[in-house]
């Protein structure tokens, strides 16, 4: 069943003017993007600063308009819906980022930040007792509740924030650079908590990085940008075995994985 | 522990005098208020009026500290009131923008370029002079001021990745500013209040100074000083004990906003 | 030639470096390996006589012969100018926004080596070139914010280059660029040091990096060199538990599924714990896999490049 499905979806925006008298010229960060994402399966969205990848990502969220083509979530066009329509679907889909010390805010503690995805659609029955349950499965304990993020390591806050993802039971979680931040034995772990958590609740899993041996060891399927151009697409082993287009071997090659 | 930079300690120091006397000033004075001694005006330095006495005999240091309370409780409700309206205007900018912000920012452009000192004379004509609209003219003068440092904050703020997974979370921009933006602007916000603060003391005093501010029988260093402008050859001590607190008021206030912000500063507390 | 002996560096009853000891031969390539917290960037700066003020900086440092311990600030500068140079992670941070960056190669030689603004120059057009940065006569002459992160990168490398120093120490250079840029950068550095006859002392988390810029690897964790040895054989048959638990934890594209079931990382339970709180002995100790007793409490000894108790037990790790 398809859970998400981008359809010719592009993205310009406007570069600073370099003349008073001239309008900025025109940057198309995403250029004519399709896939689709089936439920409980990982999809890894590959490139390097500048690829588009993170403006994909904030579309996906509604946190930005394409200023063409379609983006679904179970069938529901975010670009259609009224705000209070997106607001109630908010729980179905969840976001994580990569800086594990920009993602918590400061002065709220680990269990309010967690807390904060049910109390924005009043659903906050149980609270206390569903953040515990959403710390355990992140490998903490129900008493980090009380504790604030400088408490904890970098690692234990990417935990966090994988919490504060899950605890609204959501189809779709968008991980965006969320373990590049990390070092390699952190990374491994926080890694096999995504596949575990992705087992265990049939999450769906739009995983957005740089890094193409990071993408290999999780997602089923990758799509490879360059300058917004999507330049392959396909199964993760087929891609990684054998890639087509000279700028995914050139990826290849430069992660050590040829 | 690390060391206190020392315009916080100076500053805090002097505003600690500063509010402690006009807080005293609330349970004692060395004489009643405004008691007058006719026959003893002028009268020097001694043990009964430690400063001397003004031209009506009134005890100096009594009149001092009245005037330390009034000069406090002006710039204290005008800086509160003109802070939250400028605060929550920012707020606003920043969480709406579009043309919202434009006519916040424009506003406060436009009310930067009038002197304080105009539109306390504008008030003052139109509903006649007395210290509710002096503190109303003061309080106008900070709107501004404050929505332009809320403003410029928050939208930093709504930058970060928590106000994203706050989007995420379904979260609306008035909850969002309520949750995430005012907690965290809230250092630069008393930063700059406690340096509006001083400059609150000086347009009372200047305001005052113009008969535009505190009224009779009620004193205030602004007023201490025009009383005893016209007898400047003849006390010159009645000008300058009065001056001298603005003085201590003001620079005290400035030092504490400026420690403050060395403090908060995240870019200069790393380098310390 | 440089030589390591001992080097400690502690803040209050933390040891960020303990007993570190190292030989840069001439024209050496050394990589150091580690996470955060392993004290690799620590080490890099005390090399450079830049350790935070609020750090004890204690054993032997000896440069071209002359014992650099207790060397006066002044001692410093004409080390590093002469000998030692250094690039770092973010290069837009370490360049002056200001200033074009012709001028800011050009400063060291002007000052150190008395040229005229022009010599300098010229001086900095051929290191632009030497560093293989595109058009470099037009590159003098640009402000940092208008070259790309590599081609910053590029011209720190110059800057470092500018006194031609015995020995670059570069603190992971490549972290903050792209794969492809990063890979250029890296065969950049490692042809200056073969070209030049230059040390290069290589400091990242990136093994793949690692692996292609340096004939020989020091493994650090927790303040300490855990194991070292030629870059091959540590990569390839690493004897040092915590070794083969971060070369095990890298992810590689393996057949994603087995039995419809998708392979999980092999793991090193536990977090780096405070550097107040790491065991006296192997600093291992508590999250290794294979610990012996004797572990948390007493050093272990080296065999074979390797400083592991049960090594020395004939134990295999």
């Amino acid at each position: 069943m398809t859970l998400l499905s981008v359809e010719n979806v592009t993205r310009r925006y406007r570069l600073p003017r370099k003349s008073l008298l001239q309008a900025g010229p025109m940057l198309t960060a995403v250029d004519n993007a399709s896939f689709r994402l089936e439920a409980g399966k990982t999809l890894g969205i590959v490139g390097e600063s500048g690829s588009g990848k993170s403006t994909l990502a904030r579309m996906v969220m509604a946190f930005e308009r394409p200023d063409a083509g379609r983006i679904l979530l179970d069938g529901k066009d975010l670009n259609a819906l009224a705000p209070a329509d997106l607001r109630a679907l908010r729980p179905r889909f969840q976001i994580v980022f990569q800086d594990p010390y920009g993602s918590l805010d400061p002065r709220r503690t680990a269990g309010w930040s967690i807390a904060e995805p049910l109390r924005a659609t009043g659903d906050t029955a149980r609270a206390e007792a569903r953040v515990a349950e959403a710390l355990e499965q992140v490998g903490l304990r129900p008493a980090d509740a009380a504790k604030y993020p400088h408490e904890f390591s970098g690692g234990q806050r990417q935990r966090i924030a994988i919490a504060r993802a899950i605890v609204t039971r959501p189809a779709l979680i968008v991980a965006d650079e969320a373990v590049s931040a990390l070092d390699v034995s952190v990374q491994a772990q926080i890694l096999n908590l995504l596949m575990d958590l992705q087992d265990d609740l049939g999450l769906a899993l739009l995983f957005i990085s740089h890094d193409l041996s990071v993408v290999s060891a999780i997602c089923d399927d990758v799509l490879v940008l360059e300058h917004g151009k999507t330049v392959e697409q396909g199964a993760a082993d087929q891609v990684m075995a054998a890639p087509r287009h000279p700028y995914t071997k050139s990826l290849l090659t430069a992660a050590g994985l040829t | 522990m690390r060391r206190l930079p020392a315009n916080l300690i100076i500053g805090g120091v002097l505003v600690a005098i500063v509010v402690g006397v006009a807080a005293l000033s609330l349970v004692w004075t060395p004489h009643p208020e405004n008691a007058m001694n006719i026959r003893g005006k002028f009268a020097g330095p001694s043990a009964t009026y430690w400063l001397g006495t003004d031209q009506l005999g009134r005890d100096l240091v009594t009149q001092l500290m009245a005037s330390a309370r009034n000069s406090m409780a002006v710039a204290l409700i005008a800086v509160l009131l003109g802070g939250s309206i400028g605060t929550v205007l920012g707020l606003l900018a920043s969480a709406i923008g579009g043309w919202v912000e434009d006519l916040v920012m424009r506003f406060a452009d436009i009310s930067f370029a009038f002197p304080t000192l105009l539109f306390a004379i504008m008030l003052a004509a139109v509903f006649g002079p007395s210290l509710q609209n002096a503190i109303l003219a003061i309080a106008f003068i900070n709107v501004p001021v404050f929505a332009r440092v809320a403003r410029a904050s928050a939208n930093q703020i709504w930058t970060r990745e928590y106000v994203f997974a706050a989007r995420a979370a379904g979260m609306g921009r008035f909850a969002i500013s309520r949750d995430h933006i005012l907690p965290n602007i809230a250092a630069p916000v008393i930063v700059q209040a406690t340096i509006e603060f001083a400059v609150a003391i000086l347009a009372e005093a200047a305001l005052s100074y113009l008969g535009l501010g505190v009224q009779p029988p009620e004193s205030s260093w602004g007023r201490m000083l025009s009383e005893a402008q016209t007898l400047m050859y003849l006390a010159p001590q009645l000008a300058i004990w009065p001056g001298l607190c603005i003085v201590t008021a003001v620079l005290g206030f400035g030092l504490l906003g400026d420690g403050l912000r060395d403090i908060t500063d995240p870019r200069l507390a790393r380098e310390r | 030639m440089i030589e390591v002996s001992n080097l400690s560096v502690t803040f209050g009853q933390a040891q960020a470096v303990r007993d570190a000891s190292l030989t840069i031969p001439p024209g050496a390539r050394i990589g150091i390996v580690g996470e955060s917290g392993s004290g690799k960037s620590m080490l890099g700066l005390a090399l450079m006589g830049m350790a935070p003020d609020a750090a004890q900086v204690t054993g032997s440092l000896i440069v071209d012969g002359a014992e650099m311990s207790g060397a006066s600030e002044r001692d410093w500068r004409r080390l590093r100018a002469r000998h030692i140079a250094m690039i770092f992670q973010e290069p837009m941070a370490a360049l002056n926004p200001l200033v074009r960056v012709g001028d800011t190669v050009a400063e060291p030689l002007r000052i150190h080596e008395g040229l005229s603004r022009d010599a300098a120059l010229d001086r900095a057009l051929a290191l632009f070139k030497e560093v293989g940065l595109p058009n470099p006569e037009a590159r003098l002459r640009q402000f940092p914010h208008e070259i790309s992160g590599g081609q910053r990168q590029r011209v720190l490398i110059a800057l470092a280059l500018a006194c031609n120093p015995g020995l670059l120490i570069a603190d992971e250079p490549t972290t903050a660029l792209d794969a492809n840029v990063a890979l250029r950068v890296t065969e950049l550095l490692t042809d200056l040091s073969v070209r030049r006859q230059m040390s290069l002392l290589f400091i990242s988390h990136d093994l793949a990096a690692v692996a292609r810029a340096t004939t020989e690897i020091v493994v650090m964790y927790g303040g300490t060199v855990v194991e070292r040895g030629p870059t091959d054989q540590v990569l390839n048959a690493p004897r040092h538990p915590y070794t083969k638990g971060l070369l095990a934890a890298r992810p590689r594209p393996e057949g994603l599924r087995q039995g419809g079931v998708r392979r999980r990382l092999p793991t090193i339970p536990g977090t780096v714990p405070p550097l107040e709180k790491l065991p006296p002995g192997c600093r291992f100790a508590g999250r290794c896999p294979v610990e012996l007793p004797q572990c948390a409490a007493t050093r272990p000894p080296v065999v074979d490049n390797a400083v592991c108790h049960l090594l020395a037990e004939g134990g295999a790790a």
